[in-house]
């Protein structure tokens, strides 16, 4: 009998591992891999609006939670324009979340699509080792 | 005594959910620099008639490599240097010696634009390290026909 209690309590646990494997395999955080920085501080909590502009090492901008692909910063202006209007009077500011492995003018020319349309702008790193 | 049985199996449920989603889950810390304007910043703080303050050039190359010396030392006598630690000694090795004539050390990064952002950051986490004051140079001009 307690054998049986034994091996029901192990099914379980395997039924529930391989269901939660499965059901959260297609989750997926970022496909950004963000450059890795020693010093950098941690963050103050965000008092405005953040748009963030991902950028893969090809240099395609992705918005609106990495859901949007946009080529050049001519697309990027248009689109961050477009939701600055959305926004309204609220205050806004850019995060550039580059992957460590992109060249620096698409980072470059995003940074320049911010200044264009005068906003603060920040870019991303992850945290690692020193950071406090 | 079924009841029991099951609260048991109902525990082991719960916590495998809880720990298999604490394994599997991607936590990263973050954080963000904040980037200045696009204005050259050796226009910006006019190196020229500062007396004060000593500025040396770490220029990135497409190779990743660094490029260090003062703002007017001439190009071909800059120091080329491939490792970041290497890179931290030459600039606190600056610093030391700068610090002798009273002049206060402040690093231009200037990325060349097919460079990798991580060598960027990793310059300005050497600058940061040292405490030494850093401008980055966003002011990359790229050549016409060069898309992604």
């Amino acid at each position: 009998m307690q054998k049986s209690g034994f091996v029901v309590r192990f099914v379980d646990v395997v039924l529930i591992l391989l269901f939660g494997f499965i059901s959260i395999s297609s989750v997926r955080a970022t496909e950004i891999d963000l450059a890795e920085s020693t010093e950098t501080p941690a963050p103050a909590p965000d008092t405005e609006e953040v748009l963030f502009v991902g950028i893969r090492p090809d240099g395609t901008y992705l918005v609106d939670e990495e859901r949007i692909e946009l080529r050049g910063p001519n697309e990027l202006l248009e689109y961050l324009d477009a939701q600055l209007g959305l926004l309204g009077d609220r205050p806004v500011s850019v995060r550039i979340r580059a992957s460590h492995d992109s060249a620096m003018r698409f980072l470059v020319d995003a940074a320049r699509v911010a200044d264009e349309l005068g906003l603060p702008k920040a870019l991303e790193v992850r945290m690692a080792g020193g950071g406090e | 005594m079924a009841t029991r049985g099951f609260l048991i199996r109902f525990i082991d449920i719960g916590l495998i959910v809880l720990f298999g989603f604490l394994m599997i889950s991607d936590i990263e810390a973050s954080s963000s620099v904040e980037l200045a304007g696009s204005r050259d910043p050796l226009e910006e703080l006019q190196p020229e008639d500062d007396d004060e303050r000593a500025f040396v050039v770490v220029a990135i190359g497409a190779d990743g490599s660094f490029l260090v010396g003062e703002s007017q030392t001439p190009i071909e006598e800059r120091v080329r240097i491939v490792e970041v630690e290497v890179l931290s000694r030459v600039l606190r090795s600056l610093d030391a010696e700068l610090g002798v004539e009273d002049r206060e050390v402040v690093v231009l990064i200037e990325p060349h634009p097919m460079s990798l952002v991580q060598r960027t950051v990793d310059v300005m986490d050497v600058c940061d390290r040292l405490g030494l004051p850093k401008s980055l140079g966003m002011n990359i001009d790229v050549a016409p026909g060069a898309d992604p």
